[in-house]
Parts: C-alpha cells; structure tokens; sequence
C-alpha cells in the first residue's frame, strides 16, 4: 500500500491510497476501531473514520471506488506533515491488512 | 440553540438563493475571500481598504444578527453576545471572544478564518504588515451594537493583533463612534423583487439532482470546535454576501470617480477573485472522495465538469445557474435569472450601465478552463503552482457578461468563447 | 547540447552526478547559458533568476554581518540535491545542480575544475544593466504569491495603465520608483534589492 499526495486546498493535509473496491465493510471498520479511530457516519456513499488523539485525522473511504483519503488535521505543522502521513499510512496499511481491504 | 439557528434558514428554490434569519448567506472558500479582500486594498489603499471592509462587515453582520434576535427572542446583551460567537464559530469564521460593554471594549479571536488562511496560503511567502480579519472586526461592533440596543453602525474596531503578522492571537479594541446613516438591508424581500422568473437549461435533471445532493450535503456541515468548516476537503465560510458585494462595489465606484482608467483593472481582479474561487474550491469538490461517492468518479468529459459545476454553484447559494449553450473546446453560455451579486446592486445601486455580475463572470471561465485544461483522470492536483502555469501558457478564453439583472435584462448570462 | 554559447555540454560531459549547470549574469539575474540533464523538467530561466538573488541575498547577509570573502560559495542540500554557487568574474554566477549522493569531494573537485575553465571561456563585457523598471517587475513576478495578478495589482495600487506595465523599459524613473514601493508593499519588504 502505498499512500501519495492528494489534490487538497492546503499544502500536505490530504492524502490518498487505493483500497479494493467494495471492502468487507464490517470487517474494515472493526479494523479501524480495533486501532482507534471511531466510525463518524456513513451516508452520499462515503464513509468517515476519525483518528482519536490530540489530532483529528480523518479517514475518508469510498467504499464503491476503492478509494481512501487521509486528511490530516488542519493543526498539523507544516514541516511534520510529511512525517505524520507517514506514520499514519503505516498504521493504515495494517488496518487494511487486517480488514481485508488491500487492493489485488 | 444552533439548532433553532439553523431553522432560520430558507431558500429561494427555484433561483438558488440562500438566507440566514433574512441575510443572504453564501458558501465562498479562503482563496476567493483573501483574493477579494487584497483586491480592495489595492484598489484603495491598505488603511481605507481595511476601514471598508470592517464597514461592510458591521453592515451585512447587523442585518444577520438583528433578524436572528428577532426571530429567536433573544433579550439580554449576554445571551445576544452569546449567540453571536457561537454562530460565528458555526459559519467557520473561527472562535471569538467578545468581551464589550455599551461602551466598547476588547474581543479576541483564535483561528479567525481570514487571518489563519491568510497565514497559511500566503506566510511563508510574504511577511504582512497589516491585520487580516475585518470580518471578524465589523461582526463583533454589529454584535456589540445590536446587544446593547446602540445605534447601527456606530461601534467602531480596531484588531490590534494578527495571526496573519504572526502573533498568537488576534486581538480587537472598540470604542463607540458617530453612527452612519444605515444602508437599506438586501434580505429576502428585496432578493425576492430583483429575482428573474425562472427557466431551465441543458442537462437540468442532473444538474438539479446533484445540487440537491450537494445541498443536502452542506445543510449538515458546521464549524468544528475551532470554528472552522472543511467540507469536500477545502476550508469554507457560509458568508454574508452582503460583504462581498458592498465592498465590490464601494470599491468599483470609487474607482470610477476617482481613476475612471483603472475601472478595467479592478474588473479584471474582481473576475480573477471569482476564477480562484471555481478553480480551487469547485475543483477541489469535484476531486473530493465525497463527491466521488456521491456523484461518481470523475472521467474528465467537459460537459460532466461544466454541468458539475453549474450544479455546485447552485448548492453554494451563488443563484439558479443554467447551461444556455455548451460546445466543448469553443464556446459556453451561462444564464441564470438570479446572483446573488444582482440582488444587492438593483436594491442599493440602482440600474446599472453594464453587466455588473463579476463573480459569475471569473466563474465562467474558470468553468471552461477546468474542464478543458486539467487532465482529470490523471488524478491531478490544483496546486498554487499549476494555477500559475495556466496563466503562463496564456489563457485561451474571452468572458463577456451579455445580459444583466442590473441593468434591467431578463437574466445574467455570461459568454465564454474560445479566442 | 552541445550548442550553448560556453560549450557547457562538453563542460560537464565527465563530471558524475551532475544533473544542470546553470550561468547567471547579474545584476540582473538573468540566464546566460545552461546545460541540463534531459529528464530535468525545470526551465532553467527562472532557476537562473533565483540563484542570482540567493548571491545576491549572501551578499547583503554577509555585509551585515561585516564579513565580506573574495570567494563565497553557496551550498544548499534539499530534497535529493545538492546545489553549490559560486561567484565567478565578470558579474557571473556558476550554479551547478548535483544529486544529493554525489560524494562532497568530488562536488568540490568538479566545480573547481569546471569554474577554472569557465574563467578562460567568459566573456570579459560588462553587461549592461537593464532599467530598473524592468528588474523590478521582473522581480515581482518571481515572488508574488500570485504572480499572474501582480501587475494588475500593481497597476490598480499605482494608476498606471496596463500598457504601460505591459513596457517597463520606457518607465519613468518617478514611475520606476513609485512601482518599486508598490512593489515592495506587494511583498511584505523593507527593502528591495534588485
Ligand atoms: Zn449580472
């Protein structure tokens, strides 16, 4: 899995990787859960994760496109944003791992 | 209480056109409200510009939060100071802390949305020397005055503080002044009595399906507990279009008395401010995962980007946007019965001798810009640097806004053509 | 490209490492010559312009600090490249673009070898300073943050029509000055150096 920069309208905050298209859902969001995000809500077919911690990373899955954004909390620094997406995709990458939802 | 808020809004549905309480609201993001703010300052100087956009702020926030007492019973300064910082915070303009009397006193803000977007699109690049958050400024006075019954635009501010210059916070001072003659409000009524009877255009059914959606979308989106709004991905204010319009056009007249040669200048900005806007926001929606699953993905047919857009500027309150005409790579015609930009100058200005609706203007084009110059399915991004580079390799468009509202036509319509 | 007016091809045909060799003529920043790797992307127009105003910049820091040296080299190291500067005679500036790994002795080896040899092949001239108009629109557009309004900007904050923006060399020096505060408003400056 590899997570690259997406368009975003502030330098380095969003992030994206490609998941499968149609996910075990259940399975993913325990995945999620099981290393601290909390589900937001799931409705106009996107699906949104919040990372707990002193930042709000917030994942957002489109379930039916196989995508994932990664939009770093806003407070995030300008010169630790690269390092933080960093971390967080290798923390993403278990979790689809674990749920099931690595592209093929 | 944001809840009874909320229930204050309405829509005028067949033309796009969005209230709060009475005040026309809009949602505009950081690149369109920095670019505009920096216009007026051009156009009449840092000091008088600064001073005109506190002036229009305290106006249009008047108008909103008089209405809204109104309607909600609000009786004590407390509770009316109360509501206004929540709101604020709510429409994603930041937090704010009014601390004032009947006879003035200080405010502080933190992540004010001006000053942060400011610091954030543009610190590293430029040093500023002067405060960012007039909007900030002219909502507190207007709170202040309708709290404690004071005269209408007679609370004057100062921010004393910036984030934009680098200081932790910003700070604000007031002190009461001699109060101004008030404008006549642009509320509902008025909007109501400008409006053009409504029609429809190409695509409709998708174009009305998707601002559905969109709408919908945004109903449910509110500042987070920083007061700031991230919807599709980008930093948005639902604002007063009453600010944007008065200090436009109080600006586009001054010019006009005082250097009538320069009148094309400030067009041409004021077009560019609404080029920035389509560009990055309507862009950025359109790349969103939101709208990827709400909508689809996108393919990169510019007749799927023009009438996404057109469906985007009706969500965002911007007015019943149509598709008139659409040849890909040539030419796109643009009509709507109604902008919020008509509204305000028919009601305070009159009839008008020329097509006076720049916003749509610099959208148009940037319509066709979008859909004919970015490789969509090339997962692009529309970073500060590709923005440049498109000027760079020239701009390939005319606009030229044909019919006019305000000056007594049936609809706006904008043409873009291939030059 | 072996058709530059130095040769610089030939220059740089042995040296490892080294993806763009770039010749700016100050004080006006402006490229002189340029040899780059092919699958460089950059236009080496506007790299010249910067690493004029990087000397430049050194130099005024340099004064401040009142420790002015014949031979100031530049270096910088940031995102897998190494870029060293160097003042040559004549009103020059060798900037030579290295990937990051290329071994600092060597580095320092090429570029004296190189800079040798480009002191036999420089013209003498001294070239003429462009108007100062010219330099400081030139200079605008190199660090407005939104460099394709920046003259209309400067334009509606001066009053000068676009035509005659749109031709900087026949400024005025009144108008040249009255940009040149504009300009550096524009930009947040005390000062301008250009
Ligand atoms: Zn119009």
């Amino acid at each position: 899995m590899r997570l690259e920069r997406d368009h975003g309208c502030r330098t380095g905050l969003t992030w994206r990787c490609d998941v499968r298209a149609d996910p075990p859902m259940d399975r993913l969001i325990d995945a999620f859960e099981a290393h601290g995000f909390t589900l937001q809500g799931e409705s106009f077919g996107v699906v949104n994760l919040d990372a707990d911690g002193d930042r709000r990373h917030r994942v957002i899955l489109v379930p039916k496109t196989g995508r994932l954004q990664l939009r770093l909390d806003y407070t995030t620094p300008h010169e630790e944003r690269d390092a933080e997406a960093a971390r967080v995709g290798t923390l993403l990458a278990r979790i689809l791992e674990e749920g099931d939802a690595l592209p093929p | 209480m944001l809840d009874r808020v909320l229930a204050t809004r309405s829509l005028l549905p067949e033309h796009d056109l969005s209230f709060l309480a009475d005040a026309p609201v809009i949602f505009h993001c950081h690149h369109f409200n920095l670019f505009l703010d920096q216009t007026i300052d051009d156009a009449l100087g840092v000091e008088a510009g600064t001073a005109l956009r506190t002036r229009a702020a305290r106006d249009a926030s008047y108008h909103l939060l008089s209405s809204l007492n109104r309607k909600l019973g609000l009786v004590t300064p407390a509770e009316r100071l109360e509501l206004a910082a929540a709101l604020f915070a709510a429409m994603g303009h930041g937090r704010l802390e009014i601390l004032t009397q009947a006879t003035g006193g200080e405010g502080r803000g933190t992540w004010l949305h001006y000053g942060f977007a400011w610091h954030e699109k543009y610190g590293q690049a430029v040093r500023r020397r002067f405060p960012a958050d007039a909007m900030a400024a002219g909502f507190m006075a207007a709170a202040t005055e309708v709290a404690y019954g004071l005269p209408r635009e007679s609370m004057q501010c100062t921010e004393t503080a910036c984030i934009a210059m680098r200081a932790p916070r910003c700070e604000f001072t007031f002190k009461p002044g001699k109060a101004e003659v008030p404008e006549i409000d642009v509320g509902t009524a008025q909007a109501r009595a400008v409006v053009r009877p409504s029609f429809t255009g190409l695509y409709e059914d998708k174009i009305a399906a998707i601002a559905k959606g969109l709408r919908d979308f945004a109903g449910g989106v509110a500042g987070d507990e920083r007061g700031l709004v991230q919807a599709f991905g980008v930093f948005v204010t639902l604002h007063l279009s009453t600010y944007y319009n008065r200090i436009s056009y109080d600006a586009w007249n001054l010019v006009r008395e005082r250097s009538p040669a320069s009148l094309p200048v400030i067009e041409a900005l004021l077009r560019e401010s609404g080029h920035v806007c389509v560009f990055n926001t309507f862009g950025g929606i359109l790349l969103s995962p939101e709208w990827e699953g709400m909508v689809g993905k996108i393919q990169g047919d510019p007749v799927e980007i023009v009438s996404g857009c057109t469906a985007i500027g009706r969500a965002l309150g911007f007015g019943h946007w149509t598709l008139a005409e659409l040849k890909p790579g040539e030419r796109l015609v643009l009509r709507t019965p109604s902008t919020y930009e008509s509204s305000y100058w028919v009601t305070r200005e009159g009839p008008a001798q020329q097509g006076m609706c720049f916003f749509v203007q610099g959208a148009a084009l940037a319509f066709m810009q979008l859909a004919e110059r970015v490789p969509w399915t090339q997962r692009p991004k529309l970073t500060q640097e590709f923005y440049v580079e498109l000027f760079r390799r020239g701009v390939p468009w005319s606009v030229k806004e044909t019919k006019c509202i305000a000056k007594g036509d049936m609809a706006c319509e904008v043409v873009v053509q291939k030059t | 490209m072996s058709d530059t007016r130095l040769a610089l091809g030939s220059l740089v045909k042995d040296v490892g490492g080294i993806r763009a060799l770039i010749i700016t003529v100050m004080p006006d920043c402006l490229m002189f010559d340029a040899w780059k790797h092919e699958q460089e992307p950059f236009e080496p127009e506007e790299v010249a312009s910067y690493f004029g105003d990087l000397i430049r910049a050194n130099r005024e820091g340099l004064r401040a600090l009142s420790s002015q040296g014949e031979d100031m080299q530049v270096t910088i190291e940031a995102g897998g490249r190494l870029v060293v500067l160097r003042e040559l005679p004549g009103d020059f500036v060798a900037g030579f673009v290295m990937q990051k790994d290329t071994p600092l002795g060597m580095v320092r080896i090429h570029v004296k070898r190189i800079l040798e040899r480009l002191a036999t092949v420089l013209p003498s001239f001294k070239p003429e300073e462009r108007p100062k108009g010219v330099r400081v629109l030139d200079y605008l557009r190199r660090y407005a943050p939104d460099p394709h309004a920046a003259l209309l900007r400067v334009s509606l904050r001066t009053g000068l029509p676009m035509d005659v923006l749109n031709a900087p060399e026949a400024l005025t020096e009144a108008q040249a000055n009255v940009v040149a505060s504009t300009v550096r408003d524009i930009l947040g400056l005390e000062e301008l150096h250009v």
